[in-house]
């Protein structure tokens, strides 16, 4: 009786011990689920400027340095529930003076127009 | 229900009274007399099998390729991006420095794109010629910016050729070629080897007597962790 009771305990060991074998094999190796939310923010403020470079008006606020009126014009096509900074930069942009872990950032090449050749790039920031 | 056995005793910790059951699974059927330490094995093997079934339908793997697909088509974006921009300032250029505004510009792009993380490579080419009576002269510049030095550079033009040796990387070779050239489109031939690859490039210049043109032409690659983007495209301009 006494050595069936303990074949049982033995059984239910070796139960717990394939179980938490094939755990710790089988889910220990460190996957993270792929974030799609910044690539695709990415991927919309990249469209939106391509969208917008392609008025000749907005290439003007491009070259004259104009932040606040790309800012207007951009941000009235981008989701509201972030934080976003425009700079325009040839060729180096500082990055906006924020503390957060979470900044990303995408940037547009624009050529310049016959009055001014110097190519700039607009640099979208973005952060939550 | 009365257990006085130490059997009972153990089995009742686990809060369930799975001894008492005749279990089916598949063809086996376990005893409730002596089944009592089978159940844990039978349970924990069905545990690992659905969380197995958990983690493959999860298939992380799959995301993960989904998400560097869409990070491929982003590069494919910023790279029209630079080719866009780059015919641009041909085009803004107007005759006016074209070779130096093309130079400064994929300066600026490479500048750019390498804070990215990517890698803007390649040649371009420019062959203009002046409206002017015969013999014609055609100006052709080759910007190296393949990053790494060209050994030897032959360029060919109807059935002269010139030859350069060492063209550093954002280096400029420049040659002239005179000639009764006919209208029709001629084709340049650029030769050129580095210390790892050979490459031959053909560029189309449409050469109209009386008239005056710019064609530039572009090999331009993109290189990241994720993807190489590449392309070979030239437009001719009447200047």
């Amino acid at each position: 009786m006494r050595s069936k009771g303990i074949s049982k305990t033995f059984e239910s060991i070796v139960a717990i011990l394939s179980m938490l074998t094939v755990f710790i094999i089988y889910f220990s190796a460190k996957q993270t689920i792929p974030d799609f939310e910044v690539i695709n923010r990415e991927m919309k403020a990249f469209t939106v400027m391509k969208t917008l470079v392609e008025n000749n008006e907005f290439r003007q606020w491009v070259l004259a340095n104009d932040t606040e009126m790309l800012e207007n014009k951009i941000l009235t096509m981008m989701p509201a529930d972030i934080n976003y900074e425009i700079k325009v930069c040839s060729p180096d942009c500082s990055k906006p003076n924020v503390t957060s872990e979470n900044m990303y950032s995408v940037n547009y090449i624009v050529a310049g127009d016959v009055k001014d050749f110097r190519p700039r790039q607009i640099v979208l920031y973005m952060w939550t | 229900m009365s257990r006085t056995s130490g059997q009972g005793r153990l089995y009742s910790t686990c809060g369930h009274d799975m001894w008492m059951m005749s279990m089916r699974i598949g063809n086996i059927v376990i005893n409730k007399k002596r089944s009592k330490g089978q159940v844990f094995i039978i349970l924990s093997i069905i545990i690992i099998m659905v969380m197995v079934m958990l983690k493959t339908g999860l298939n992380i793997s799959q995301i993960m390729e989904n998400k560097r697909y869409l990070e491929s088509g982003f590069e494919q974006m910023q790279f029209q991006n630079i080719k866009n921009e780059a015919l641009k300032t041909v085009q803004i250029s107007y005759n006016k420095n074209i070779t130096n505004n093309l130079d400064s510009f994929m300066r600026f792009a490479r500048q750019i794109t390498s804070s990215k993380a990517m890698d803007l490579t390649g040649i371009v080419v420019t062959a203009s010629y002046n409206h002017s009576t015969a013999p014609y002269v055609v100006n052709v510049t080759m910007l190296n910016m393949l990053g790494t030095e060209i050994s030897y550079l032959n360029i060919t033009f109807n059935t002269s050729s010139a030859e350069f040796t060492r063209v550093t990387d954002g280096m400029i070779a420049q040659a002239t070629f005179t000639g009764n050239y006919e209208t029709m489109d001629h084709i340049m031939t650029l030769y050129y080897n580095t210390s790892t690859a050979n490459s031959t490039d053909y560029v189309t210049i449409p050469f109209n007597t009386g008239k005056s043109k710019l064609t530039a032409f572009f090999d331009i690659s993109l290189k990241s962790d994720r993807s190489e983007q590449r392309d070979v495209f030239n437009e001719t301009y009447i200047l």
